[in-house]
């Protein structure tokens, strides 16, 4: 095993021309793994079986097993894409064929998957640019680089390359991730496991949903259904209502609503002055003396104070509206169809009840649009039909956006990259109504998150500031880029023209009306 | 007439397999022939690569077409090239061996990518004959579609000259394949044992003359044996006699080297 001197940029591998610096140098802040070399003298089969084997982009490992008799870098990074899985007869028309847009793309993949250790056969075999493109794209990504070498000795041009590339030599194949010494992923868990679809409990089909508000949706689906589709649509409605207490029981503004509530409401009674422990004497010996009717009623008639019961006065706007819209859409977006999206709202809006919030929502929600309205739900299969059928980042998350917001391509294209929270998980996109700039929230799937954050890697590596829109590239005029992506994937787009004001979550309110019923710890399991 | 046809041309099935599409020609089952349909066998069955060498002449291609036909009839793509090829005659060569129709992929990348789909689909055995032309490039290409995890292919490279040589200068299929098998010119006892069951034309004929035939012009080639055959057929009818003897050989020596016997 060898080691190299720490990674000297200006020294080492030459830059190249049209890669941005400054975007690549900040890709990532994880400390780079070293480079490994995989020395294959004998052109082992079982090395190279092993290695292929390694490869499972799902636990963040990829095998790169580069096309034969090709040379140049562009045919290079078209390895790495159909290795992560990407349609490559399509960079063309998704305007990635180029040898600079094709390694941003094969980077912003990598980055947004994240692929933990990227593996290349026969490195022996590239050219001296794939190789500065290789060890520049360890440098974007922070991905760990395996070249495997299936020749006796690196080559004096290799050798030289590495020179000031922290790098070690290894001769066993057990080394490497994925090939049964190691099944570990170390950046974390997979990107694409696991999804936001519901339990089968409740992903059953539903009837047609009585059109009524909270107040009277339950008793009608009880009075209109037969007992069996009663009992799957209470099932969905319980599981909103489940969901918008848990919810609620752990928002910051609930608790601060509890707070106040059981705050002493005799502590009003004593003048300023006396010292907490005077003061909870004070209502020991009251609330000793009294039954607690008659303290609330002579609270009540002493300070003025409503009934004395709460402080709080209602009705009062909720405050967390961002936050609102996300847990809203997040409940819809998880829904198998557009009738158990409906159902698990009425069921969230009993449950705001319970927490003394009216949560009120379109009165046209039955036939409005949105996440969770509009299209399929965003599942992990959706996920991989566009990652199958779109190559470039930006035009994967321009369909992926599409899917899970329903949004109109006009509104679509005009989100900011900004508007991509650090994480993934959501879109906070402001909108202008009535004068009012007010935020637009969408909860963005598990199984989208990798593509979003993909489209965000390759913007970044293109030098396009945050201001800049996130998914218009993949747009396009009269939407013909996203159709196109769509079919591309065999998918139909969801055809609609709701704008982001028109979307039925930004349009949901909640307002205090009383005090909770429901409260934390009887909530919280 | 003979019915004698230039190699490949209107004769199909196992006739084909003989120079010169020799009628009443008979597959017969060396020690060299029954080893390889063994070796075949096995390396069907590991789904692995072999390689079968030696002279020319000798009976490789046909030792290995004939097993194969028994083992895997179904299965086998034969792919032949006639000059020094490259990477992209192979893929060529293969879209048209496979039967795939349309146009051809221009991308070296998604050409590749329709040959694994298809090499994919079912089991197949390639056999790469006159590998001994085959470069670098060439042998790298088999490889990348042999270790590729989604076909399902076995791989025959036959070749004479320095085939062995070709072969094991690379590494890359030193370790890869499973059966090296070599072909060398039939002993004079198994001449004398193999000829007469071969074609009628030798089925009652002096072994003394069969040993003549073999120390002049046979040498315990097949090809050649294919030739004094077809010349032994024709001798036959022109000079009216039943069994070649001596002097029936002396015409077909005179055919085979252009000078009176």
């Amino acid at each position: 095993m060898t080691a190299a001197p720490a990674d000297r940029q200006a020294g080492g591998v030459p830059l190249l021309d049209d890669w941005d610096d400054a975007p690549l140098a900040t890709a990532t802040a994880r400390p780079l793994p070293p480079v490994t070399v995989l020395l294959d003298p004998h052109d082992d089969a079982s090395i190279t079986a092993a290695l292929l084997a390694a490869h499972d982009p799902a636990a963040g490992h990829v095998t790169v097993h580069p096309t034969p008799a090709t040379s140049s870098p562009s045919a290079l990074a078209c390895d790495l894409l159909a290795a992560l899985g990407r349609p490559v007869a399509r960079l063309a028309e998704e305007h990635i064929s180029g040898t600079a847009p094709a390694w941003q793309a094969a980077a912003a993949w990598i980055a947004g998957d994240q692929i933990s250790q990227l593996a290349v056969l026969r490195a022996h075999r590239l050219a001296l640019a794939g190789w500065q493109r290789l060890l520049e794209l360890r440098r974007a990504t922070g991905t760990r680089l395996v070249l495997a070498w299936h020749d006796r000795a690196l080559s004096r041009d290799v050798t030289r390359l590495l020179a000031d590339v922290p790098h070690r030599v290894s001769r066993t194949v057990a080394d490497m991730a994925g090939t049964g010494a190691s099944m570990t992923n170390p950046a974390g868990p997979s990107c694409q496991s696991g999804g936001n679809e519901p339990g089968p409990e409740v992903a059953a089909a539903l009837p047609p949903l009585p059109a009524a508000d909270v107040a009277w949706f339950r008793a009608e689906a009880y009075r209109r259904l037969p007992a069996g589709e009663f009992a799957r649509v209470d099932a969905v409605y319980s599981d909103g209502l489940n969901a918008a207490c848990h919810w609620l029981a752990g928002h910051p503004e609930q608790r601060a609503a509890e707070a106040v509530d059981h705050g002493h409401y005799l502590r009003t009674l004593f003048p300023d002055g006396l010292r907490p422990a005077e003061i909870t004497a004070g209502i020991a010996l009251l609330e000793h003396r009294y039954p607690a009717y008659a303290l609330r009623n002579l609270a009540g008639g002493l300070l003025c104070d409503s009934n004395g019961k709460t402080p709080r006065r209602f009705p009062m706007r909720w405050g967390d509206t961002a936050a609102l819209q996300l847990f809203l859409s997040e409940m819809a977006a998880a829904s198998p169809s557009r009738r158990h999206s409906i159902a698990r709202l009425r069921g969230a809006q009993a449950g705001f009840l319970l927490h003394g919030l009216l949560l009120t929502l379109p009165d046209d929600l039955d036939d409005a649009d949105g996440p969770g309205l509009t299209g399929l739900p965003f599942t992990t299969e959706l996920a991989s039909c566009v990652r199958a059928g779109v190559a470039s980042p930006v035009h994967a998350a321009a369909l992926t956006a599409a899917l899970f917001t329903g949004l109109d391509p006009p509104s679509l294209a005009a989100i900011p990259v900004s508007a991509l929270s650090e994480d993934g998980t959501a879109l906070i996109v402001p909108f202008l109504q009535d004068q009012r700039t007010w935020p637009g929230a969408f909860f963005v799937p598990k199984p989208a998150r990798p593509l979003l954050r993909a489209a965000r890697a390759f913007l970044h590596l293109r030098g396009t500031p945050p201001t800049k829109p996130l998914l218009s590239g993949g747009i396009g005029p009269h939407a013909h880029r996203v159709t196109a992506s769509a079919r591309a994937c065999g998918l139909a787009l969801p055809v609609t023209h709701h704008t982001l004001a028109q979307s039925w979550h930004l349009r949901a309110d909640a307002w205090w009306v009383g005090t909770a019923l429901h409260t934390a710890e009887r909530a919280t399991p | 007439m003979t019915g004698c046809q230039k190699p490949g041309l209107e004769v199909t099935g196992e006739r084909a397999d003989h120079y010169l599409g020799l009628p009443g020609a008979h597959i017969v089952a060396t020690d060299a022939l029954l080893m390889v349909r063994d070796n075949l066998a096995d390396v069907l069955d590991a789904k692995a690569m072999m390689c079968v060498h030696g002279g020319a002449g000798l009976g490789k291609t046909l030792s290995v077409n004939a097993s194969l036909r028994d083992l895997a009839p179904e299965a086998v793509c034969r792919i032949q090239f006639r000059a020094r090829p490259t990477p992209r005659d192979i893929r060529h060569v293969l879209f048209e061996a496979l039967d795939i129709g349309g146009d051809p992929p221009g991308k070296p990348i998604e050409f590749d990518a329709v040959l694994k789909d298809v090499l994919s689909q079912r089991f197949r055995v390639l056999v790469c004959d006159e590998a001994q032309w085959l470069s670098r490039e060439c042998f790298e290409y088999w490889r990348h579609l042999w270790d590729d995890r989604r076909t399902d292919i076995a791989i025959v490279f036959v070749g004479g000259g320095d085939c062995y040589q070709v072969l094991r200068r690379e590494p890359m299929l030193s370790s890869r394949v499973y059966v090296w098998q070599e072909f060398q010119r039939l002993p004079r006892e198994h001449v004398l044992r193999v000829i007469p069951a071969y074609h009628p034309v030798w089925e009652h004929t002096d072994l003394e003359v069969v040993a003549f035939a073999d120390a002049h012009a046979g040498h315990g080639n097949f090809r050649s044996w294919a030739k004094i055959t077809a010349h032994a057929v024709r001798a036959l009818q022109r000079l009216d006699r039943q069994a070649v003897d001596r002097e029936v050989l002396g015409w077909v020596f005179s055919k085979l080297t252009g000078r009176t016997a």
